[in-house]
């Protein structure tokens, strides 16, 4: 042990004083200090622009005058989506998803607005996240790095010399190997640092370890694929090249073409499609600004037998309203069969791209990512799901209003002139039917639970590397046993 | 010439690595381009599907409506712009940004931003398109095959010896050089160009592309067999080709992006939201006379229609939609102009970076570009405005109601006619 201690020193003296190694870090270091930085600053901006905006629409919607309450559903109401604490590391989806979204009656519209709208075309790799530098740069340094630890003691024969003073390849393998997972913990510190800061934001402990645990089994799964590489290589050279071609397939081809494929294979059906279906089944709901349409008929003659009257101008409630509330309930479960039909479709096809992750552990910590920092898609569907909820209650507590509180001789009447448009106002005071939206991530044990998997596949990812590594070290020994 | 350029093929067909590195590109290049194909397929087959429910829609929805103004808020038409020749090459924004939209005459600014967008998973990787191959991956395909063509040499022992008698060894690696980077251009090229030719693109945008994809393959060659020559260990060239390539694939985009949206300041697309429906239902409040006349100042040819005797008037509830666009007008193409002028920062960014500029010609070429995304953009707000102009004659009663001639209107609007 205390052997490959040394081993584990020495090799630190050596990149210490190695150029190429010293510059690669500090250079990753000012890139993952700008990452930091500028995630940081575009996220806590964004979530206070947002919830600014969310402030407004509400008093705006709160500071209407007293009107016919059907306008007020037309009037409508905007909820915008603030990111999760954990967004600030990894914003996963979050430039790519709208971030505000229009509620009004008998619609449910898209989030409109991502990041993405004004954000500049930048070629191929995208964002600089502090996501994206730790799952695609940081392996590029360990490599930089790391390339040359066990080839270059081959290619310089300096092994067979360590060898006949008693340390073994295997134990050359396992100071070389904590030397490069160290180094992988090292760099992870910045990130860990910067997620533990979300506590501040109401991020939860658990979440916040499961997200470092996962990128820190990561970079020990690259430092165990880099020394493995670089103890089966014939010189240095071939090592940093096979580790490049590694990193080429795992971090860059495999998830992108996982992520083209998931998009052929499994095909989601597009809003304006989704829509139009929906137009299509929803004309046997009937209108609801109709009341005299057919399809509310039973409805009319159930609600005026129930008050013992033969004409809704003698009810004691607004026939219209009644209506109106009936066609938004049916109304709603047509849209949100259509919009869980689609969302249902999204995520199939999200999961085919995260099985990618069987691999290339580079998907598998994206998704671990993700998912524990409530960036993922399914936060996103959360989103329009407490948006929907959000919706239906305020159109319904209009319509509500409208019952109760408007005459339905004044409503039918509201057209004939300026005075009777009057009448069919009801108070600005039943406006107050709007509740506040406060859009939060899920529950961090929920997301960790979803990561788990993720955790799972990192592990065998790791082990699988850490396997590698020793057996190429363990095939040198035994032959240094044969000769 | 003849018999070097035959020994350096010889010598190339018997180099496992150079070999598998070519044969890898094709395969490559083919998987980019053949999902680039099947995802253009899919789009055009969406777009036949709307056309035509669409279509169904409009004469069902308008069989029903007793007048112009109820017959003009049901009736959505379709406005798209389907995928060039060469998108299957180069997906651009086309992921992120909307090419399709449904759009009624009531206030634009309140669907234009609509976005039926792709699975944002899927975006948040990355699409493996072939622009992406090249620009992106190709040069680490040519530094595979570039760093070993010195090196190989000097650790064979050879390399004193050719220097010695080759008369010139920099010619010699020159022929070794180029010839390996037009294999793998050709390896590369071949799927790109059958496929661009099966689909029907420009024989003029085809070889223009060829011509960018080997010349920077070629670019590459020479930065590989420069730093080959002036480092001497293989590791410690292909360890700053690297370095090189990070420079210029991730630094400068990523700090050009950066600074391109510090430097220019663009609206909260939400404020444009909320500052539209403000003015919209605004309206219901005031006296009529004050929405008809902004409504007649920007539209004299209404003049003598403005007056609203009743509390509702179709031609009224469709003049204050127009005011409400009116009133965000300038918000709104301040937005587009913040989008340009960002993405005139990334252009000139691409002239420091060639895997930028790569990209900004494949995307061009292929109408999937920012610039794209904004002709399209212009071409749903003139659709939009063609549709207003001629419901207006039947919302005033200057003409009467007739769902037929609406029926006989455009149904859906192909922008790449508008483009072209």
């Amino acid at each position: 042990m205390s052997i490959a201690l040394r081993v584990f020193t020495e090799e630190w003296r050596y990149w210490i004083r190695s150029r190429l190694a010293v510059t690669a870090t500090l250079l990753l270091l000012v890139v993952v200090a700008t990452a930091v930085v500028s995630t940081l600053s575009r996220i806590q901006l964004e979530t206070a622009s947002r919830q600014s905006m969310q402030n407004a629409a509400e008093e705006a919607f709160l500071a209407q005058p007293d009107r016919h309450p059907h306008r007020m559903v037309h009037y409508g109401h905007y909820v915008f989506r603030t990111p999760s604490p954990l967004a600030a590391v990894d914003p996963g989806v979050d430039p790519l998803t709208g971030t505000v979204m229009f509620l009004e009656g008998h619609k449910q519209n898209s989030a409109t607005f991502p990041s993405a709208y004004t954000s500049p075309q930048v070629a191929g790799l995208q964002y600089l996240t502090p996501a994206f530098t730790y799952q695609i740069l940081v392996p590029l340094v360990l490599i930089v790095v790391g390339f040359a630890t066990v080839a270059r003691e081959r290619e310089l024969q300096t092994d067979v010399q360590l060898a006949a003073q008693g340390i073994s390849p295997l134990k050359l393998w396992a100071g070389k190997s904590l030397a490069l997972v160290s180094l992988g913990a090292v760099l992870l510190a910045p990130l860990a640092v910067s997620a533990l800061l979300t506590i501040n934001q109401g991020e939860s402990f658990l979440s916040i370890a499961a997200f470092v645990g996962g990128y820190l089994l990561y970079l020990t799964f690259w430092a165990f694929a880099v020394v493995g590489i670089s103890a089966r290589a014939r010189t240095a050279a071939m090592s940093l090249l096979w580790c490049t071609v590694a990193w080429m397939i795992f971090a860059i081809v495999i998830p992108r073409v996982a992520s083209d494929l998931a998009g052929t294979l499994s095909p989601v059906t597009g809003k304006i499609k989704s829509d139009l279906e929906l137009i299509e089944a929803m004309r046997a709901v009937g209108d609801g600004h109709n009341a005299a349409d057919p399809a509310f008929a039973s409805l009319r003659a159930e609600v005026m037998e129930q008050y013992g009257v033969d004409q809704p101008e003698d009810l004691p409630v607004n026939m219209r309203g009644i209506i109106a509330e009936a066609a938004e309930a049916s109304l709603t479960d047509v849209l949100n069969e259509f919009a869980e039909e689609r969302m249902h479709e999204e995520a199939q096809q999200a999961e085919v791209l995260r099985r990618g992750a069987i691999l290339s552990p580079m998907l598998a910590i994206r998704n671990l990512s993700m998912q524990t920092s409530g960036s993922d898609l399914s936060n996103h569907h959360r989103f329009e799901r407490e948006a929907e909820k959000a919706r239906f209650d305020f159109v319904q507590g209009l319509n509500r209003a409208h019952v109760t509180e408007l005459s339905y001789v004044d409503d039918i009447n509201r057209s004939n002139d300026e005075s009777s448009s009057l009448r069919a106002r009801i108070s600005a005071d039943n406006w107050r039917v709007l509740q506040t939206f406060d859009f939060r991530p899920g529950m961090a044990e929920e997301r960790v639970r979803a990561a788990m998997p993720g955790i799972l596949l990192l592990l065998i990812w790791g082990g699988g590397a850490a396997f590698f590594s020793y057996a190429g070290m363990r095939n040198t020994e035994r032959r240094y046993h044969a000769q | 010439m003849r018999s070097s350029l035959a020994r350096e093929w010889w010598f190339l067909r018997r180099d496992r690595q150079a070999v598998a590195t070519i044969v890898a590109a094709f395969f490559l290049a083919a998987v980019a381009v053949g999902m680039g194909l099947r995802d253009v397929a899919l789009q055009e087959e969406e777009i036949t599907a709307l056309n035509e429910s669409t279509r169904t829609d409009l004469q069902v929805t308008l069989a029903d409506q007793p007048d112009a103004g109820s017959a003009a808020y049901y009736a959505f038409r379709l406005a798209y712009d389907p995928p060039s020749e060469l998108a299957f090459a180069a997906k651009g924004v086309r992921d992120d940004l909307p090419w399709k939209h449904r759009v009624r005459i009531l206030a634009l600014e309140g669907q234009i931003y609509e976005t039926d967008a792709a699975n944002p998973e899927l975006g948040q990787v990355g699409r493996f398109d072939y622009a992406f191959l090249i620009s992106v991956l190709a040069p680490l395909l040519v530094i595979l095959l570039m760093h070993d063509v010195i090196d190989g040499e000097r650790r064979g022992n050879r390399l004193d010896l050719l220097e010695a008698t080759a008369g010139n060894a920099g010619a010699l690696f020159s022929l070794r050089s180029v010839l390996r980077t037009a294999v793998l251009g050709a390896a590369l090229l071949v799927p790109f160009v059958v496929a661009a030719a099966w689909s029907g693109g420009a024989l003029i945008d085809i070889v223009l592309l060829a011509a960018v994809t080997l010349g920077y393959l070629l670019f590459w060659t020479a930065v590989s067999l420069w730093v080959a020559r002036r480092l001497h260990a293989g590791a410690t060239t292909a360890a700053a080709l690297l370095g090189v390539w990070a420079l210029t694939v991730l630094a400068i985009p990523l700090t050009a992006a950066a600074l391109a949206e510090r430097w220019v300041d663009v609206p909260e697309g939400g404020e444009i939201l909320l500052a539209q429906r403000e003015t919209v239902n605004r309206a219901w409040d005031l006296p009529k006379s004050d929405t008809m006349d902004a409504f007649v100042a920007s539209h004299p040819e209404w003049e003598d229609f403005a007056d609203i005797p009743t509390p509702f008037e179709w031609q009224w509830y469709y003049a204050f939609q127009q005011i409400g666009d009116e009133s965000v007008a300038d918000i709104s193409a301040a937005l587009r102009d913040g989008v340009r002028q960002r993405d005139q920062v990334m252009q000139r960014a691409s002239l420091i970076s060639p895997p930028l500029f790569v990209d900004r010609f494949f995307t061009r070429r292929a109408r999937t570009d920012i610039r794209a995304f904004q002709a399209y953009d212009a071409c749903v707000r003139d659709f939009h405005e063609s549709l207003r102009k001629a419901h207006y004659p039947m919302l005033f009663g200057v003409e009467t109601y007739d769902a037929k001639a609406l029926l006989e209107l455009e149904s859906s609007r192909n922008c790449a006619r508008d483009l072209s």
